[in-house]
């Protein structure tokens, strides 16, 4: 036994040494395997993500949403009120406004999401969202404003009523200066480019092509007469539009605006 | 002493190769860490270690028993099995990560259409989505919410009620309350500026007990939800209002003045004058009696003998005992000295 003990001892010994280099040698392989991984996986991420947004994107049919459905908390009188207001808006498809209904049914919106997401949702509804890119759909602002608008559907209406909020030109300026370090964060050069430079430059242009006449009114005048008469109007919406916000006296500030937003994206300049 | 350590170490080995059998027999179930490789590994060097020390001790003889022998060789075997495991998981493990190193040799280069967008840039536009998306959900909540409506589970009225009080009631202590306060309880008709109810008639509009506020059910006559509602609302504050005689006069201070916008004097004169005189006549007559604390102490307007205070022919000179019952009431509020100044503020008001 004392052999067999001996032997059995000293191959024993020789397995374990065995079994240590194998250990150490695994060790640098699981070092390299590791760093391959990481590499590969890094890849598969990125190119899935990718991947993702692009089935994000993919063509929206105009009326093909998907279902989306927000909660939102009411107390009594407010679900009293906003269900009489849904109830006529239901029947009629349109509000009624002795009861003020679209300022309350924004006011419910405002307290639970905000001035600034409402923002958002309205810049967000203002683009479609395609394969080949995201591109602002042109005559969105024009059919939504316009008193002839081809929607008549309860998002617009409310988007309606919160703009004409901001025809008043100090409420306009005041809400401009609060929020737009947000929207400048918001809002990438690279996307700005892409999407909103070309839609803000045509305001721009059309204005100062306005204000290098000698004569506006002269000019406004003509601009109207063939709109009325050849039935142009769209053509010439970027320049009425200059005219209505005359009338409401916002036109001043509106291009102030619109001129330092398109000068921070140019230029990046730093905003006071 | 060297029994002792001798002793330890036997014993010490002998968990160890226990511990190295355990792990071996589950094997299967049991995930080996590195730090458990480790420790089998140390196990069982320890294991040999312990062999070597008894083999010696044995050599030398200090134990002598065949008992030994067989410890020493079930030790030499329990070691074999423990390296053989490890081994055999090392092993395995190797051929493994060598696998999987081998078909991962080349790094795949991804081709992807060049018109999608950075990062961060498609960030942006799945958070504009998410906007738009939202306002799509409170459009559905609306659209919703509006066709699960059942009105008759809520008073539209009532909610309009409780709307309107809690706005006025916001709005104490100015204008634009006794305003809408005194219109109502005159009853004003906003079109032709004419009052519907005056003098004495409003008395009957409230009464001196609560009682429960009539239900508006589900009408949806605007005009008469406002007036229902003010006029619940003064009957609340009219049984509520605190009449110490302090409050009355802090009261009265506060908010005189827009009694006085609010009646004018030819107002005053149609709708007040008559029953500010008559409380005063009454008071300055009841005043001269000297016993007029002790009458109102014991009597009151259900008494039979209360109408005859201070004398029946003047009582009777009054078409109303209302203006007698009040100063009873007022007595024993104990605020009858302060509103009696105050009506004669008023009366001097209107008088010049």
């Amino acid at each position: 036994m004392k052999k067999a003990t001996i032997i059995i001892t000293i191959i024993s010994i020789l397995v374990s040494a065995t079994t240590y280099v194998i250990i150490e040698h695994t060790n640098e392989i699981m070092k390299d395997i590791t760093l391959n991984e990481s590499i590969n996986n890094s890849i598969i991420v990125a190119n899935t993500s990718i991947e993702s947004t692009i089935d994000d994107f993919q063509d929206d049919s105009e009326d093909g949403y998907n279902y989306y459905y927000e909660d939102i908390e009411l107390d009594q009188i407010e679900l009293v009120e906003v269900n009489e207001c849904m109830s006529f808006f239901l029947e009629n498809e349109s509000f009624e406004n002795a009861n003020n209904c679209q300022d309350k049914i924004v006011n419910v919106i405002l307290k639970e999401n905000g001035e600034v997401g409402f923002i958002k949702s309205i810049t967000g509804n203002m683009l479609s969202y395609t394969k080949n890119g995201v591109f602002i759909k042109y005559n969105y602002l024009k059919d939504l404003i316009a008193s002839g608008k081809s929607k008549n559907e309860l998002k617009e209406k409310l988007m309606l009523a919160f703009i004409n909020r901001y025809r008043d030109p100090v409420n306009l300026e005041t809400t401009y200066q609060n929020n737009k370090a947000t929207f400048f964060n918001y809002i990438s050069k690279e996307v700005y480019d892409k999407v909103y430079r070309e839609y803000i430059n045509t305001f721009l242009k059309s204005y100062n092509e306005i204000h290098d006449e000698e004569d506006v009114e002269a000019f406004y005048q003509d601009i109207y007469f063939k709109a009325e008469k050849l039935n142009k109007h769209s053509e010439y919406w970027f320049y009425t539009f200059w005219k209505r916000r005359e009338l409401e006296k916002n036109d001043i500030v509106i291009y102030t605006i619109l001129k330092e937003i398109d000068d921070y994206y140019t230029n990046n300049k730093t905003i006071n | 002493m060297k029994k002792v350590i001798y002793n330890i170490i036997l014993v010490g080995s002998l968990l160890l190769s226990i511990y190295a059998i355990y792990i071996w027999l589950y094997y299967e179930e049991y995930n080996v860490t590195p730090v458990e490789q480790k420790l089998l590994v140390s196990a069982s060097f320890l294991s040999v270690l312990g062999l070597i020390i008894v083999y010696i001790f044995q050599k030398k003889g200090y134990l002598n028993y065949k008992f030994i022998h067989f410890l020493l060789f079930l030790f030499s075997v329990v070691f074999l099995f423990g390296s053989s495991f490890l081994l055999y998981t090392s092993y395995d493990t190797y051929v493994k990560r060598s696998n999987t190193q081998k078909t991962n040799g080349a790094i795949e280069i991804m081709t992807h259409n060049t018109s999608t967008y950075q990062e961060d840039e498609a960030q942006i536009y799945l958070n504009l989505k998410d906007n738009r998306n939202r306002l799509l959900g409170y459009e559905n909540f609306f659209i919703e919410t509006a066709q699960n409506y059942n009105p008759s589970d809520y008073s539209y009225a009532n909610t309009l009620k409780t709307t309107l009080v809690n706005q006025l009631a916001t709005k104490k202590g100015t204008q634009p309350y006794w305003d809408a306060i005194l219109s109502n309880v005159y009853a004003f008709d906003s079109i032709d500026h004419s009052h519907k109810r005056g003098g004495y008639d409003i008395m009957y509009a409230f009464s001196n007990k609560a009682y429960p506020h009539e239900d508006l059910g589900d009408t949806k006559d605007m005009d008469l939800i406002n007036q229902t509602s003010i006029s619940q609302y003064w009957q609340t504050e009219l049984l509520e209002i605190n009449r110490e005689p302090e409050h009355i006069n802090s009261y009265w201070r506060n908010n005189k003045a827009f009694l006085y916008t609010f009646f004018s004097k030819s107002r005053y004169d149609a709708l007040c004058k008559k029953i500010v005189d008559d409380l005063i006549a009454i008071k300055t007559k009841i005043n001269e009696q000297h016993n007029y604390k002790a009458f109102y102490q014991k009597y009151n307007v259900t008494d039979p003998v209360f109408l005859t205070f201070p004398n029946r022919k003047f009582v009777k000179s009054y078409d109303y005992s209302w203006p007698f019952s009040f100063w009873d009431r007022r007595f024993e509020e104990g605020n009858d000295d302060v509103v009696f100044e105050i009506l004669k503020e008023i009366q001097m008001h209107y008088r010049n």
